[in-house]
């Protein structure tokens, strides 16, 4: 325990140190330089920003949060299930990948007109969209673990007559976890994303509800530079949250999983 | 206590000019053939990839042979895999690390939906049998030694009291005093509930100590190159391998199995 807690400490340490000399260097180079706070502000116009504004910036993450976890358990939920419909099927595989792998590559920018279009604009839509950015890695891994099964194990099953229901549920889920916990990472980060790129795209026209991508748009417009900074470090400390938050979900139901499954 | 057999009056498994030629073009087993009677413990010895475990995995029903035919209680062993009850054991103990030990060696009466009054009879035991305790038996494999995985893998193969066990160089990975402990438990198991049993090893010494009968195959292309009666009574003790007879008969396969590999 010691030990790792020292090693934490040691990797901790260099960044922290490095980002305080880099806060005093940009409060410095604005103050010497004289640059204008809409170009640049100094840290301490971001933070004298954040105060001012937390209410609104604490309302903006929350719909912001939102609209990821629900973009994000979207995905999980309808990646692993089209996960396993894959799995059935070499068949089915082949004939439904491209289309997966055209939700990947379409531009979210492209299609946002049809999403605007169908389901409007508003909270739905922002959903939407972080589900079709956070689907893919989901149904990627969570395939790739469904069909790469020990081929002893699958001799096992065979030789007690397992039905193909039985095969999945006892050993093609339970041993696709992990795989599904790593596109579930990766699947969240991309959700948090998602929802900020839709709030610029299909989210709420003038509502008192907004959220962090609304917010950075509007501030850009209206040079509010320092409140604009606010919420872009707000998106990444959300994204980094979101992702820590679903790595330590994903640690504790691996904790089975690890080492000596052999 | 003598134990007897006559292949003559009861043949259980039996291979006739079997050959298996996978799609690879590789050809597995060129031309093997043998009887096994009702209850013999056969051993199969040869070098590393010369097919045993493609033996193996025939009189399994597994895999078809590409020619000949393999029988066993007279149908095709394709066959007869859905109605005997057959218990294999892998190289390694291929459990699965999300369920307990004992819920591990359940699995086989789930997947046969064996009723549940018969299951809580039948797997405490086979986990007694292999000499597992009750706390071992809620641990899961990632808290159990090799040899304690091994055993709970052997319970998870003689928890439907099978008619025909498999194993497949089991005990290959385990140190020399652990595979002596495990040998003299498996004729004891053998003893108490007389399966037909067929043991794969490329160990002589095991071989000669565990079977009343050694298959030699050759090389790949595997052929039956040598059929040995082992002459020493059970129950085995750990000092017959100390005597000269248990040496002179291993010296005697080991060099009918350089004989036949040059």
């Amino acid at each position: 325990m010691r030990s790792t807690s020292r090693s934490f400490a040691a990797r901790a340490v260099p960044p922290i140190v490095l980002f305080l000399l880099l806060l005093g260097a940009w409060q410095g180079a604005t103050y010497v330089q004289n640059i204008p706070r809409y170009l640049l502000p100094g840290p301490a116009d971001v933070f004298a920003a954040a105060v001012a504004n937390w209410r609104k910036l604490a309302g903006a993450t929350g719909v912001t949060a939102a609209g990821a976890v629900c973009g994000f358990a979207a995905s999980v939920f309808w990646g692993t299930l089209i996960a396993v419909l894959f799995s059935q099927s070499a068949m089915i595989r082949r004939s439904f990948f491209p289309y997966a792998i055209f939700l990947q590559t379409v531009p979210i920018v492209a299609i946002a007109p049809l999403i605007v279009l169908w389901s409007g604009t508003g909270f739905r839509s922002v959903v939407i969209v972080a589900f079709i950015v956070s689907l893919f890695p989901v149904v990627t891994n969570a395939t790739a673990g469904l069909t790469a099964i020990d081929p002893d194990l699958l001799d096992l099953f065979r030789l007690h007559g397992a039905s193909r229901w039985q095969t999945l549920v006892k050993l093609r889920l339970p041993s696709s976890v992990p795989s599904i916990v790593t596109g579930a990472k990766t699947s969240s980060g991309l959700a948090v994303i998602g929802t900020i790129v839709g709030e610029f795209f299909v989210g709420y026209d003038a509502s008192e509800r907004f959220g962090l991508g609304y917010l950075i748009q509007q501030s850009s417009d209206q040079l509010k530079t320092d409140l604009l900074f606010c919420a872009v470090l707000l998106s990444t400390l959300l994204g980094l949250l979101v992702f820590l938050a679903v790595g330590a979900v994903g640690a504790t139901i691996l904790h089975r999983w690890d080492a000596g499954s052999a | 206590m003598i134990v007897d057999s006559d292949p003559e009056e009861s043949i259980h498994v039996s291979a006739n000019a079997v050959g298996m030629t996978f799609s690879s073009g590789h050809v597995a087993v060129a031309d093997a053939s043998f009887t096994i009677g009702r209850g013999e413990f056969v051993a199969v010895v040869g070098p590393s990839g010369c097919g045993k475990s493609t033996l193996l995995r025939m009189i399994a029903g597994l895999i078809g042979p590409t020619r000949g035919q393999v029988t066993v209680g007279g149908q095709s062993a394709v066959e007869a895999c859905r109605r005997q009850r057959i218990g294999f054991v892998f190289q390694d103990p291929r459990l699965l690390p999300w369920r307990t030990a004992a819920q591990n060696v359940h699995l086989p009466l789930e997947l046969e939906r064996v009723p549940r009054p018969t299951r809580d009879i039948r797997v405490p035991g086979a986990l007694a049998l292999v000499g597992l305790t009750p706390s071992d038996a809620v641990k899961t494999p990632r808290m159990l030694s090799g040899g304690m995985r091994m055993r709970v893998s052997l319970a998870r193969a003689l928890v439907t009291d099978p008619d025909v066990l498999l194993l497949d160089e089991p005990f290959g990975a385990l140190d020399d005093i652990l595979r002596q402990q495990l040998n003299a438990e498996l004729v004891r198991i053998w003893m108490q509930r007389r399966p037909t049993t067929v043991f794969v090893t490329h160990n002589v010494a095991e071989a000669v100590y565990l079977s009343q009968r050694i298959l030699i195959v050759t090389p790949a292309p595997g052929r039956i190159a040598g059929d040995v009666r082992v002459p020493f009574e059970y129950p085995r003790g750990a000092e017959l391998r100390a005597t000269a007879e248990f040496a002179r008969c291993t010296g005697d396969i080991s060099d009918r199995l350089r004989e036949s590999a040059s």
